[in-house]
């Protein structure tokens, strides 16, 4: 039984290229004008002199108590429990919405007369031992990848982390 | 609401009714409510015209059920973005939601939900857990 794996954000690194955005929608064959599964926010915080700039990317965190997989009524949303991976069989869905309605990070995607897509972990690269698209792109490892508990250790200095965690209603994992 | 309509000439003189071939138009009286309801059978109906033309009245709109359009099936309350006012869903969707999935429904779309998420993280780090971003 192979490790939860998961993704890893680092503020402190993120500068803010939009590189994993980039590489998600060609990762996902996402058109040029259609909406990346990994959305970079931008924070603009406090006047000048003490004007500050943040930036984070999420992407679905993939819960271990996912509520959209909870709602969905055609059970087309499962998390698989060896990976930890919250995936969408499109052919299950019919486009209700309850997932996006119930998701905190809006991270299911929708288009007109199109199944639910959403970040799958880069399922097809993990099957070839790669890492998924937004991580192997991140210009300043501000992103990462991994097995939870590996990660864990790895973040466990990084206040940010620990900070995100306590936050969040739903049990995520970063 | 439906395919076969009258306008406010209709007088209820049943000469559709009468006429047409293909028995979709019938109609009930209520004695004792002293009303008069037509009724239309859009299985049944041949949209041959006839009663459009038999009408002494002249008000059978029979044109859009040739023509074909689009009839209201029902409206319903949205639920918009609080920021900036994007449909999300309906109310009874979220009611739904609440009720029985016992899950929290945001009335934000979902590009609000991220730049929510991500101002409280920054929120919580500046509240003084994180070195690097203080003052």
């Amino acid at each position: 039984m192979s490790a939860q794996l998961g993704f890893s954000f680092d503020l402190e690194r993120c500068s803010g290229c939009m590189a994993c955005v980039v590489a998600c929608m060609d990762e996902n064959d996402i058109a040029p004008d259609g909406l990346s599964y990994r959305q970079l926010i931008k924070l603009e915080k406090g006047q000048f002199p003490s004007a500050r700039i943040a930036f984070v990317s999420l992407a679905c965190f993939h819960c271990s108590d996912a509520p959209c997989a909870k709602v969905c009524p055609k059970e087309a949303i499962f998390r698989d429990e060896t990976s930890g991976v919250v995936g969408v069989d499109a052919s299950l869905c019919i486009g209700c919405h309850a997932c996006a309605m119930v998701c905190p990070f809006g991270a299911p995607r929708f288009t007109t007369a199109e199944p639910m897509r959403k970040c799958n972990l880069c399922a097809d690269r993990l099957a070839q031992n790669m890492e998924p698209a937004c991580v192997q792109i991140c210009t300043t490892q501000a992103l990462r990848f991994g097995p939870l508990d590996a990660l864990a250790k790895k973040n466990a200095e990084k206040a940010s982390v620990m900070i995100l965690k306590g936050l969040l209603s739903t049990d995520v994992r970063i | 609401m439906s395919a076969f309509k009258v306008n406010e000439r209709c007088t209820g003189c049943l000469a559709c009714v009468e006429n047409c071939p293909a028995n979709a138009l019938s109609y009930v009286d209520e004695d004792r409510e002293k009303k008069r309801t037509l009724l239309h059978n859009l299985f049944a109906c041949a949209r041959c015209g006839n009663c459009w033309r038999i009408c002494p009245e002249d008000a059978i709109e029979f044109r859009h059920l040739l023509e074909g359009g689009w009839d209201e099936v029902t409206t319903l309350e949205l639920v918009t973005c609080s920021v900036c006012g994007e449909p999300i869903g309906t109310v009874h969707q979220q009611k739904d939601l609440i009720e029985h999935f016992d899950q929290v429904v945001d009335a934000l779309c979902p590009r609000h939900k991220r730049a929510n998420q991500s101002d409280l993280l920054y929120q919580a780090i500046r509240s003084g857990k994180n070195p690097a971003l203080q003052d």
